[in-house]
């Protein structure tokens, strides 16, 4: 039956896994040229700046946990403010409360992370993509409030909130700790990217794709779709909560409100503008989520929200797939003329 | 005489295509395709399948995008949006046959005179539809999804008779009919023919009975015409029949 | 027992409000197959119109018939200028449009009419519908409207020419196109009624809630949940689950101790996840619309 329902979710499936590929050889040396760049920025700017970039590292950790479960997997999710959260809390609490080191405290707060997000995979199995938006959506809002409520506060310190410290660098490394959180954020950021696409090509991978683009096809070439859906669904919290456990440092505070519904979009909107299906443009959707924000109240203090949503619809006008997708359009222009 | 056998007597077309070029996307589907249809005949579009059929029934409505010439009545109406062309009395019965889902069948019949004004003849061309297929009428309040494939044919039909056309296109009537109700309803559709002066483009896949009814034929392959004449002649040819139509 | 009844009727009232919303939700859905994210938004801000018209010295009814045009015509022009340019971009994009509609009309309202909350008057009067009654006047009101307006839209889906062709290119677009229906003008009209519809559901509201640039928020996510809990496919579904999400977040309120009151929100979300589980296309919807 050709509903248009149906019709109009096609186009969500249909962002192909490797489309156009950009040439082996460009990537490369954009790769090489960002890397490079990356590690000599923290030395040319400022400390405000450098915070500013390793916020930018730190959405695009989270952002590429989303990338996983919605361009990859084809699950929706209006709600990874929740896992972030979880991820900068646990981190928060253990240092504070419990006085555990941060560097212990990251793989913590990733596991937790992956079990929350593994549990929420379950009920999300019988969601179709609208309802699934819908519950991942009031799982953002109900996020505040929970962490707010009575029972947690001894924890949470309610809507106070913790104030966390930040670590020194280790070894009597030559640089301040903000450049130190940055190259660890770095550090993790890429580890995590090469998990990322090695998982994204590995016989795994293909099964997370199909599960996408062919649930049917899936079923009947022996995928077990509900275990891939909700392990992909713990693997995307497990980002994002690693995100938030560096966010909980690099800002040196936790607070409810901090992690609203706002954030939770913003992360879906960087996963839209970087590039839906693309592993770099997480970086862009970083970008895009510290800058432009900025960028809209130096136009205009009282309208910086109207400014900021009228960017958005340029840039969507500009990009509709994204950064990744006009990349590859440009690609496969040039490629289209050399011929 | 009617307006449409007049111009069959000047011998001018009702509708005349001239290279037509279609595509997908950057996939070109149709390849400078010229034909005509005369008022008041069928003309039949045969080939394999993907060869195209669907493709120029589609092009003629201004779904996809074309290259070309597409004139009806002297005016070109390639390039124009599909509403418009409707209006202008080219009724498609599509592949799939296009069933509004969740709307009832007397619903499914109203919209087929979506761009007509004159309610009370709605209503009696509506009752004309009833006579026409009885099994219709029985169902009038039903959901048209809930119809048997071969009742939504013929709900397909009736809805783009609802127009009134000049031209009618239809994208294998005959699909998923029973034998028995193929005949009906091709003598309906010759009875059309002859009584209204309808014109038609029947593409099919059962050559054999296309050929019966239709005054003219084309025979397209990968996109582009190989071969056309009257359709007795085509019929008659043995060796077309064998290479293309497979009877 | 007397506290059960007096709550579900307190749940009724703010229900209304759901109801209100959901019914407007619904309406955009049944157009664009979305969930609208700024609709909400759009409804306050058609509010502060209404305001401003008031403020300004008109009758109140004036005031609302006038708000109804313009922000169906807004609605329209939403539709013509922002998304008709993207008609072909993936779903997952015109999300983010909703997002930046969101930003604007909240951003906007703020810098035009500034964040202190209003009072906006009812027609109905604020009092209670008779002593001791736990419902107001407005209340009464609000409900009495929301069932008019479910019954227009029903009268106009069912026996309208525009109404058919509107259903007819919701359903089958291309089909809807060789029966010569303009199908973009028909989204532009959904886009137009929801946007009206959410005008009247904030203009009740409002005398409720105060009048502020935030105070759809919560009310747009119970709005969805009510929708959605019906059944996105049904308007009267979608006044039915924003009655029953009301009552939900009022009896959780006041029964579930310690934490009930505190978290309402997310008992009444994770209720209506629970009725998804076992009804997946809510309480009435149908299961036309096929599964993504
Ligand atoms: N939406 C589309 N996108 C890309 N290519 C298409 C699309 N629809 C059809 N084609 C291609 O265009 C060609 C012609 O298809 P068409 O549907 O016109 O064939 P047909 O003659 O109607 O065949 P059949 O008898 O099977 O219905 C085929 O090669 C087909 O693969
Ligand atoms: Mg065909």
């Amino acid at each position: 039956m050709p509903s248009t329902l149906a019709a109009r979710f096609k186009s969500l499936r249909q962002i192909p896994a490797k489309p156009r590929e950009v040439p082996l050889s460009w990537s490369r040396i954009a790769l090489i040229a960002g890397l490079v760049l990356a590690v000599t920025l923290p030395f040319v700017v400022k400390n405000f700046v450098i915070f500013q970039l390793t916020m930018v590292l730190i959405y695009a950790i989270a952002i590429l946990g989303l990338n996983m479960l919605t361009g990859f997997n084809g699950q929706f999710s209006l709600g990874h403010s929740a896992f972030y959260a979880i991820g900068a809390y646990t981190t928060a609490i253990l240092m504070e409360i419990y006085g555990f080191d941060f560097y212990l405290t990251i793989p913590v707060a990733a596991l937790i992370c992956f079990a929350f997000g593994f549990l929420f995979g379950l009920p999300a199995l019988r969601l179709e993509a609208i309802y699934l938006a819908l519950a991942t959506f009031a799982l953002a809002a109900a996020t505040p409030q929970i962490l707010k409520s009575t029972p947690l506060s001894p924890w949470t310190g309610g809507v106070q909130g913790i104030y966390v410290l930040k670590p020194d660098p280790p070894f009597g490394l030559p640089v301040n700790s903000d450049q130190w959180l940055y190259f660890l954020t770095l550090g993790i950021g890429l580890v995590l990217a090469v998990i990322a696409r090695n998982l994204i090509d590995s016989r795994s991978g293909r099964a997370i794709i199909a599960i996408r683009d062919n649930p049917i096809a899936a079923r009947a070439m022996g995928v077990d779709i509900a275990l891939y859906k909700t392990l992909v669904f713990g693997v995307s919290a497990l980002y994002a909560g690693i995100a938030g456990s560096l966010s909980a440092v690099v800002v040196q505070f936790v607070a409810p409100d901090s992690f609203t519904f706002v954030l939770a979009i913003a992360l879906f909107v960087g996963l839209v503008i970087g590039g839906v299906g693309s592993i770099p443009g997480a970086v862009i959707g970083g970008l895009f989520l510290v800058f432009v924000p900025n960028f809209a109240e130096e136009i205009s203090k009282g309208l910086a929200g109207a400014v900021y949503g009228a960017i958005l619809i340029l840039v969507i006008y500009a990009m509709p797939s994204g950064a990744a997708g006009l990349v590859r359009m440009l690609v496969a222009k040039l490629a289209g003329r050399s011929r | 005489m009617t307006a449409a056998q007049t111009r069959a007597a000047s011998g001018e077309a009702l509708l005349r295509v001239r290279g037509l070029n279609a595509f997908y996307g950057r996939i070109q589907a149709l390849f400078d395709i010229d034909f005509d249809i005369a008022p008041g005949c069928v003309t039949t579009l045969l080939g394999a399948n993907g060869a195209g059929k669907t493709t120029t029934l589609r092009a003629l409505c201004g779904m996809i995008p074309t290259k070309g010439d597409i004139e009806l009545d002297g005016v070109n109406i390639g390039g124009r949006a599909t509403e418009d062309i409707v209006s202008l009395g080219v009724a498609h019965v599509p592949e799939g046959r296009g069933t509004f889902i969740g709307v009832t069948v007397e619903e499914n019949l109203r919209l087929g005179a979506m761009t007509r004004r004159d309610r009370r003849e709605i209503s009696a061309d509506i009752e004309r539809m009833y006579q026409l297929f009885p099994r219709l009428a029985e169902r009038r309040a039903q959901q048209a999804q809930t119809l048997s494939g071969g009742e939504q044919q013929m709900l397909a039909i009736s809805r783009a008779l609802m127009l009134r056309p000049k031209l009618m296109l239809l994208d294998e009537p005959s699909f998923g009919l029973a034998p028995l109700i193929i005949e009906e309803l091709f003598e309906t559709l010759s009875r059309l023919k002859t009584d209204e002066g309808i014109s038609m483009l029947i593409v099919e896949q059962n050559a054999a009975l296309a050929l019966e009814i239709a005054d003219h034929a084309y025979l397209i392959e990968t996109g582009r015409v190989v071969m056309s004449g009257p359709a007795d002649e085509i019929g008659r040819d043995e060796s077309i029949r064998r290479a293309y139509l497979g009877y | 027992m007397e506290l059960f009844i007096h709550q579900v009727l307190a749940g009724l009232a703010t229900g209304g409000i759901y109801a209100c919303i959901a019914l407007a939700i619904v309406m955009i859905y049944q157009a664009i197959h979305h969930l609208n994210l700024a609709q909400g938004e759009m409804a306050m801000f058609s509010t502060f119109v209404a305001w401003q018209l008031i403020e300004w010295g008109m009758p109140y009814w004036a005031a609302f018939v006038l708000t109804l045009v313009l922000s169906f015509a807004a609605g329209v022009a939403i539709e013509r200028i922002v998304f008709r340019p993207l008609h072909n971009a993936p779903v997952l994009s015109h999300i983010v449009v909703f997002i930046a509609l969101f930003s604007i009309f909240n951003s906007a309202a703020g810098f035009i009419w500034d964040f202190t909350i209003k009072s906006f008057p009812s027609p109905f009067g604020s009092q209670p519908l008779f002593e001791g009654a736990p419902v107001s006047a407005h209340d009464t009101g609000m409900f009495g409207v929301t069932f008019v307006l479910l019954i227009l839209l029903f009268l106009f889906f069912r026996f309208t020419r525009v109404g058919l062709a509107m259903r007819a290119a919701a359903v089958n677009p291309e089909s809807a196109r060789l029966v010569g229906i303009r199908v973009g003008w028909m989204v532009a009209l959904g886009w137009g009624m929801a946007a009206a519809i959410g005008a009247v559901a904030g203009m009740l509201i409002a005398p409720v809630v105060f009048l502020e640039p935030n105070m759809m928020l919560s009310i747009l996510l119970y709005g969805f949940a009510g929708a959605v809990v019906g059944g996105l496919t049904s308007p009267a579904g979608a006044v039915v689950g924003g009655f029953i999400v009301g009552v939900v977040e009022n009896l959780a309120g006041s029964f579930i101790p310690y934490i009930g009151q505190e978290l309402k929100l997310t008992i009444a979300l994770a209720l209506i996840v629970a009725v998804l589980m076992v009804r997946p296309s809510g309480l009435f919807g149908s299961r036309l619309v096929s599964r993504v």
